[in-house]
């Protein structure tokens, strides 16, 4: 048992005595961001996401759950220049990925953790810049979440609220003041000895088991039916052109829920040319909601948008489990808050898995 | 030399600004390029041109012959800029009285020829390329010069704004502040210059016209009015940026 003051020395240890830059939620000029945590300052401790669906207002308050970033922001950045080569292809050079600092992730939620876990299936050493970053990372600190947001529901697809492995020191805030730490590796322990705490009171393990119950219990119930149910049915569903068509009634395809999506991981090359005449190749995010995501030479393959819209929910729902064995959406409920029309992923697959009882809403 | 004519019809030159500016500060680009055509200066020399880049919408009949000309003489043409490829802010005349909009604007109205509704340049002549922007980014532009002076066109990936934004890291003003914003039906290009200053876009990239049918267009209208848009932003954003598509829009 420690108290938000023991974060402070947390943080320092890891950048001290481990010699490691914090990335993490940061909190500046009254918005959360990810950025590099120095000390408790950077910290969004006082401050709490209030969401709808489209809705998102950080107000005073103890318990920040998500911003329109995550960890993605770190491992897998926006733009990436791949390439530079000549026009004769002679000098042909691919940017500098060893020399990353070693990292530790701080305050990242569980649902995070296994959006990280999402990534590293998918894209693994495929990607030279995602892998140089993975590589970097030396110490995964968790923050699990007492209380969720009006759209979370990791409990729903079992990313959350508690964390059981894949971290070094999770941590969780009983109230404004009292922290309930634990440690899931011998780094973990090392670092909590070093913090020397006071172990916590049996009251205390209970009011930390009952609030992460009651989490679970608020988180779990985003969806109608059982998964296997939910997935089964989403795919018996797919050729259902009417069905899809009025689920993403609302959607305007701008490609928001795939740029906050934590797991959605797409990208696209750009080619300029720049003042030496070398080609530049440069990565950048895309997302399967946009119109230029399905274009090829010659082409479209999903011009109409409930096509794209449609692809969005079967991917993280029955492709990726295909793919990977995990499911591809983490609960975190970001493509529900930054939603400029407010669609409600939930929604949009109950009405589904449902047959179309309440589409859309 | 590659020859390149700047041609000048309806409009404010602010893309040919930008044009020009990032051309004369390319150096590279200078010793491919010969500039022989720039309508504000008159013609330099008067061949064929390799190169075309128009500003502006068609507003007569004289406009019409004088593109025709110029497409004749040129290789490639491309669209600069909103009011090209899609009629621009000029396009808030349409469904007014043409007669009583020249009583507004000019001392002698009788001396004004245009026809009521403004033309995209590809309602005239056959276009090879366009780049969207009021005004056109500069380095846009340049990238086209230095992709054609290879031999080929960029690719333009036109998504939607919220995309730059996102990229950015910025948050969302829509979302996170209540801020009425064009930007999810808007082209990208512009690097998301609006909300970067705490701002709703306008729009004056034009609307996602190919992506968004009129279905699509109202319920989000409908979504930008609950936030109280004021309806000059809504108007300016489907007359002046939508050209195609804001005919059909309910009670505009």
């Amino acid at each position: 048992m420690g108290s938000v003051y023991d974060l402070d020395r947390l943080i320092r240890i890891l950048r001290e005595n481990l010699n490691l830059q914090l990335q993490g939620y940061r909190y500046h000029a009254g918005r959360v961001s990810w950025g590099e945590i120095n000390g408790i300052a950077d910290l969004p401790l006082s401050v709490e996401d209030y969401v709808e669906p489209g809705l998102y207002r950080l107000k005073e308050g103890y318990r920040f759950r998500h911003s329109s970033v995550s960890p993605k922001v770190f491992l897998l950045p926006s733009e990436q220049v791949f390439l530079y080569e000549s026009e004769d292809y002679a000098r042909v050079k691919a940017p500098d990925t060893s020399e990353m600092r070693q990292t530790a992730l701080f305050g990242i939620k569980p649902c995070d953790r296994r959006a990280i876990e999402v990534l590293d299936n998918i894209i693994g050493s495929k990607n030279p810049v995602y892998a140089s970053r993975r590589k970097s990372i030396a110490a995964i600190i968790v923050e699990e979440c007492l209380e969720p947001n009006n759209n979370c529901f990791c409990g729903a697809v079992g990313s959350g609220p508690s964390i059981e492995g894949g971290f070094d020191v999770a941590y969780a805030r009983l109230d404004e003041k009292r922290v309930f730490f634990k440690y899931g590796s011998e780094l973990g322990r090392d670092i909590l000895v070093k913090l020397d705490l006071k172990p916590a009171g049996e009251r205390e393990v209970n009011e930390y088991r009952e609030k992460i119950e009651s989490t679970r219990e608020l988180t779990s119930r985003a969806f109608s039916r059982v998964m296997r149910e939910v997935q089964e049915n989403l795919l018996s569903k797919a050729r259902d052109k009417d069905l899809w068509l009025k689920v993403s009634e609302d959607c305007v395809g701008c490609g928001n829920c795939n740029f906050v999506c934590p797991t959605c991981f797409c990208l696209e090359f750009e080619y300029s040319i720049n003042e030496q005449n070398m080609g530049v190749k440069t990565a950048q995010w895309t997302g399967c909601l946009l119109y230029t995501y399905g274009q090829v030479a010659g082409g479209h393959f999903r011009p109409e948008l409930y096509t794209r819209y449609r692809h969005f929910v079967l991917h993280k729902f029955v492709f990726y489990p295909k793919q990977i064995g995990l499911i591809g959406c983490v609960g975190c409920g970001r493509c529900i808050t930054w939603c400029p029309m407010g669609i409600d992923l939930r929604g949009s697959v109950n009405s589904v898995a449902q047959g179309g009882v309440n589409a859309g809403k | 030399m590659l020859r390149v004519a700047f041609l000048k019809l309806t409009s404010c030159s602010g893309c040919l600004n930008q044009a020009l500016v990032a051309l004369l500060a390319s150096e590279d680009l200078l010793s491919k390029y010969e500039v022989v055509y720039f309508t504000e200066l008159g013609t330099i020399s008067s061949d064929n041109y390799d190169l075309v880049l128009v500003e502006g919408s068609v507003s007569n009949t004289k406009q019409e012959r004088e593109l025709e000309e110029f497409r004749a003489r040129s290789k490639t043409l491309v669209a600069l800029g909103t009011c090209a490829v899609q009629g621009g802010v000029q396009s808030l005349r349409i469904g007014e009285d043409i007669e009583e909009v020249k009583k507004t604007v000019y001392p002698f109205p009788e001396k004004i020829d245009v026809y009521s509704e403004p033309k995209p340049v590809s309602d005239i002549v056959k276009v090879d390329f366009f780049i969207q922007g009021c005004p056109v980014k500069g380095e846009a532009v340049v990238n086209l010069l230095r992709k054609y002076a290879i031999g080929g066109l960029p690719l333009i990936l036109p998504e939607s704004v919220c995309s730059e934004c996102k990229r950015k890291g910025l948050t969302c003003v829509m979302v996170s502040q209540g801020i009425p914003c064009m930007g999810p039906i808007t082209v990208s290009g512009c690097g998301a210059l609006c909300p970067s200053f705490q701002r709703g876009c306008y729009g004056c990239y034009g609307l996602r016209t190919w992506d968004i049918n009129v279905f699509k267009l109202e319920k989000f209208i409908d979504k930008v009015n609950k936030l109280g848009a004021p309806g000059s932003m809504i108007q300016t954003a489907l007359r002046g940026y939508g050209y195609k598509s804001f005919k059909y829009v309910k009670g505009r």
